[in-house]
């Protein structure tokens, strides 16, 4: 017994050191989010061993994985520690910091200045990744835009007009709830939902949306909490938004039992469940008035980022410009977005997209204004408390104003006023 | 043909009379343990079946039966992760923790379940609070020392954890069942002359055999199924567990449900296994064979 | 036949036991030091600031203790907590003992009724969590479903009423498996003579549960009860895939709303401060049940 022990206590340390690398390679450790059910993996893996089969000398090791919570704390921690990939897609936005200000990846508008790295990307996209620092760390690869996603099936079993303006939406909501479809699937019991963001930019304008927490309340963002519980209290939503999250209001619009969903690009594909559904997107209609019919979430919230550790190192500078390179040129770029129908950040046309993206498309490019979601603009804390609020101001146990003081006594409290 | 019929018969009058012997208080206890069992037996035969559908039927029928034998899922899986060489990786990691925490779990358990010293009570204590860590907690220091040692993608990154992780439970579970078994062979031995560690491993191991398998069955189950820790110690393809399978079905894109009905039943299996093993452990009669022996 | 427990334990005679007692001892706690206390004492120190993301912590005093004591949801979230505990205790436990002592008694069927009540222990708590979901779900779940089908209105199974019971019945009915197997592992160790000797006696089934079985595996059932109590002080899986602690906090424990203060706020001091409150709360409630069930306990002899 005692021998078998020490035998396999012997085995697990020699595995354990067998991963090993070879000496005269060059080995770049890339993290990306294209792994598992995303859409765009296929596609990456693909140039990943092109790219290999091109450059015999560069060994990839590939960490791509489906961000969770411990994926995210990996991250973090990497960075902190000083054992971060040379290459690494990670978010651009409030959850950037612990990235940025490890101080350990390339800030790179000098050399997107003179044209080492960020061909062909659109000058607007890297506008909206600069970090509040004033640099540009990033490339983005795909961004995205949100709205209000219709099932086609449905506006045309019941006559109903597409709901591009607020009595429209009234009118929808009113007509489906008097034949037993749920008029929009929602889940405002677990988060995230898209409601609030797209309530208060209808109800209050882009500036209103904008304006964080850096002047106080908004008092436009009290008001498009106040439409969620008009609607709430019109029976727009399905009856157990309380208890559902987003999974829970995906799978009911998917079944066709609901007729409007509010999403991003990213769930047009799920939400036509297989050609079961005709599906469209449109701009959520003006809901107040301050708000803009045109105007759009939308976005470029993750990018590239490349470690100064593998460019600062002239053996690997080489190496690790190459491999981003080909991870941010507008070809690669291009198959993404053709992949996961975002969209795209370089000056490319992305081809063989689906109707409802080229509606959501036209819709994005009609926007007069281009907001990113509001939870990429304020902390997380204080956003996670706005969320959390939401059910209580529907049934009416809490205000929206006392929702939004909680918030943004969380803002002052961690920015350390 | 005549023995089979004969053979027949006698399984039916056996049957018949154990009915004829079945009291109501026996009937009572069947009906119980079978009912329970439907419960048990169901959700996974529900996941099996999913196994087998794809999405879209999963959601627009959660509860409906497949089509015809898909195996498409199945494919998938195999796509998207060297399934094989994942096993492979599962079973080096969680088997050495099963062994480390038999070993360490073991010797404290017998020192706790056999000796009175003044620290006693304290250790049980931080037994306790040992329990109650959360994951999150260890999660950050825990990967500052693995990078320091440089033992991130590693096996030893997981087994060690694991093997402190599992420690606490194997070390209560242990004393407790030692703790009620017999003196007298231990007197004996001392009297002979037996050092300490002659008696743990000739007496204590032997006649805890079934609550080491106990032990056993949960170390490994905990280990092979903590996908938490796999993805951030471990996150490398050549020595990534076989459940990181289960983290990827999901993303903002939708959920494939037909997979990770799959990516459950391929996860199960290899647990199973190991518990029908060494469940066969857990069998009274084994203490007083294993003694004589 | 049964002798005190305290008969089996040595007192330190010798040196060279308290050098065994020390080297037996050795391993094991230098791993839970390494990998379990160190990191609790770097998170005592994390309370101590507010961290969001983990970095740049800023120095706060006590605050994040104030904010425990102020805090609504925390008030819930012990309250459930302990609702809970109590009903693991009673069924969690309960069933476990019960259904391990059915299964020693009987003749037939043993071996699978030992592999199929493991069966909910190896599911992925994402997939049982989905089960649960769909199970309870207002439009087309299988119990509205079924009312339906008799006639019956539709129930909202997650409202807030009813719906910290609707996490506790699938939690608790994974885990009764893991006490069947704990138990029906202690049971190996009464010897089948203690059993003839009774019968012939003349005891009933139900006198030898209580005169023989239970005092027997009573230092097991102690520290299943003190799995199940610490168990529930960290309960968040199966909550967090069905209800995420809601509607309203309603079935907020205190696992799942460590969880979300850590992962979903990313507040990384506060969260350290509620996992202190779980580990401060657990060594209390162990050493309650401990004063309770006392140190009783009998050997085989």
């Amino acid at each position: 017994m005692k021998k078998k022990v020490l035998l396999l206590l012997v085995l697990a340390l020699v595995f354990s050191v067998s991963v090993v690398q070879a000496a005269d390679k060059v080995t770049l450790r890339v993290v990306t989010m294209f792994a598992g059910a995303d859409p765009v993996s296929e596609v990456y893996q693909e140039t990943i061993e092109q790219f290999m089969a091109e450059n015999p000398n560069i060994e990839i090791i590939d960490e791509s994985a489906t961000f969770d919570d411990s994926v995210k704390v990996r991250f973090e921690n990497d960075f902190a520690a000083g054992n971060e990939p040379d290459i690494t897609m990670y978010f651009t936005d409030a959850q950037a910091a612990p990235i940025v200000e490890s101080g350990k990846v390339v800030p790179l508008d000098d050399l997107i200045a003179d044209g080492v790295v960020g061909e062909g990307i659109l000058p607007s996209v890297l506008e909206q990744v600069r970090y509040e620092d004033g640099n540009v760390y990033a490339i983005p690869i795909t961004g995205f835009y949100e709205g209000l996603i219709l099932n086609v099936d449905l506006f045309e079993k019941y006559d109903v007009d597409y709901p591009t303006s607020w009595e429209k939406l009234v009118e929808a909501i009113e007509t489906f709830k008097a034949n037993g479809v749920t008029p929009m699937a929602v889940g405002l019991g677990i988060i995230p939902h898209y409601q609030i963001e797209h309530s208060i930019l209808k109800v209050g304008g882009a500036a209103a949306h904008d304006a964080g927490f850096e002047n106080g309340i908004h008092p436009m963002w009290v008001e498009g909490l106040k439409n969620i519980k008009t609607l709430y209290d019109m029976g727009a939503f399905q009856k157990d938004t309380l208890t559902q999250g987003w999974e829970g209001a995906r799978a009911l619009f998917k079944q066709g039992e609901a007729a409007m969903i509010v999403e991003g690009s990213w769930a047009i594909a799920d939400c036509q469940n297989e050609g079961a559904n005709t599906v469209t997107m449109i701009a959520y209609p003006k809901s107040g008035p301050l708000g803009n019919p045109t105007d759009m979430i939308a976005g470029f919230t993750s990018g590239m980022y490349m470690s100064k550790e593998a460019y600062n190192d002239p053996t690997r500078q080489e190496a690790v410009l190459k491999l981003f390179k080909t991870l941010t040129s507008p070809a690669f770029i291009k198959k993404a977005a053709e992949a996961n129908g975002g969209l795209p950040a370089a000056k490319v046309t992305p081809e063989g997209l689906a109707q409802p993206y080229l509606d959501g498309l036209k819709a994005f490019q009609e926007a007069e204004h281009i907001s990113l979601p509001i939870d990429a603009q304020i902390p997380r804390p204080a956003w996670t408390e706005i969320v959390n609020g939401i059910a209580y101001i529907c049934v009416g146990r809490r205000t929206p104003e006392e929702v939004l003081q909680a918030a943004y006594d969380v803002y002052l409290e961690i920015e350390g006023q | 043909m005549t023995t089979n019929i004969s053979s027949k018969t006698g399984l039916l009058t056996r049957i018949q009379n154990y009915f004829e012997d079945l009291k109501p208080g026996k009937f009572f206890i069947y009906m119980v343990l079978i009912a329970w069992a439907c419960t048990t037996i169901l959700p996974l035969v529900w996941v099996t079946n999913n196994s087998f559908r794809t999405t879209s039927q999963i959601v627009n029928e959660p509860f409906g039966t497949p089509d015809s034998l898909n195996l498409e899922n199945y494919q998938r899986a195999r796509d998207r992760i060297n399934v094989l060489n994942s096993y492979k990786n599962s079973l080096i990691m969680s088997g050495t923790t099963v062994i480390l925490v038999l070993l360490f779990g073991g010797m404290a358990g017998y020192v706790l379940s056999r000796f009175d010293f003044r620290f006693k009570e304290t250790i049980n204590m931080l037994l306790v609070v040992g329990f109650m860590v959360p994951a999150f907690v260890t999660v950050v220091p825990v990967y500052e020392i693995l990078i320091k040692l440089d033992l991130v993608n590693t096996y030893l990154a997981l087994i060690l954890p694991h093997t402190a992780g599992n420690l606490v439970f194997a070390t209560l579970m242990l004393s407790a069942y030692m703790s009620s078994l017999s003196s007298e062979l231990e007197e004996a031995a001392l009297l002979d002359g037996a050092t300490r560690w002659q008696i743990f491993t000739r007496i204590f191991v032997p006649l805890s055999r079934p609550a080491f398998a106990t032990v056993g069955i949960f170390t490994f189950l905990w280990s092979y199924n903590d996908l938490f820790l796999s993805l951030v110690y471990v996150s490398h393809k050549k020595v990534q567990p076989v459940t990181v399978l289960l983290s990827q079905v999901s993303t903002m894109y939708g959920t494939d449900l037909g997979l990770q009905a799959t990516a459950v039943v391929v996860t199960v299996i290899p647990v199973l296994i190991v518990y029908i093993i060494l469940q066969n452990q857990i069998i009274k009669g084994l203490t007083q064979g294993a003694v004589k022996g | 036949m049964l002798s005190p427990h305290s008969m089996g334990v040595i007192k330190i005679k010798t040196r060279q036991d308290k050098k065994i007692i020390f080297l037996f001892l050795l391993p094991a706690l230098l791993m839970m030091t390494i990998f379990l206390f160190y990191p609790i004492i770097r998170s005592i120190y994390k309370t101590f600031f507010i961290a969001v993301h983990n970095i740049n912590p800023r120095y706060v005093g006590l605050r994040n203790y104030l904010k425990l004591i102020k805090d609504p949801v925390i008030t819930i979230s012990i309250k459930n907590t302990f609702i809970f505990m109590g009903a693991v205790i009673v069924f969690e436990v309960g069933l476990g003992i019960l259904l391990a002592l059915f299964v020693d008694m009987i003749k037939y069927g043993k071996q699978f009724f030992k592999t199929v009540y493991f069966f909910p222990i190896v599911m992925s708590a994402a997939s049982l969590g989905l089960l649960f979901r769909l199970l309870y779900n207002y439009n087309s779940g299988l119990l509205n479903s079924i009312l339906e089908y008799f006639g019956y209105e539709p129930v909202l199974w997650l409202d807030a009423g009813k719906a910290l019971l609707m996490v506790m019945i699938p939690t608790i009915w994974q885990y009764v498996g893991f006490y069947f197997v704990i138990i029906l592992t202690a049971l190996t160790k009464i010897p089948d003579h203690l059993y003839e000797v009774a019968y012939l006696e003349g005891a009933s089934p139900f006198q030898r549960i209580i005169k023989i079985t239970l005092p027997l595996i009573f230092q097991d059932i102690r520290v299943c009860l003190i799995l199940a109590i610490t168990g529930v002080l960290k309960v968040f899986d199966m909550v967090w895939m069905i209800t995420q602690g809601g509607p309203f906090d309603s079935s907020q424990v205190l696992g799942t709303y460590m969880y979300s203060t850590v992962f979903e706020r990313r507040l990384f001091g506060y969260g350290s401060t509620i996992a202190i409150l779980i580990i401060v709360l657990g060594i209390v409630v162990t050493a309650i049940t401990n004063k309770i069930l006392g140190h009783r306990g009998v050997t085989i002899n």
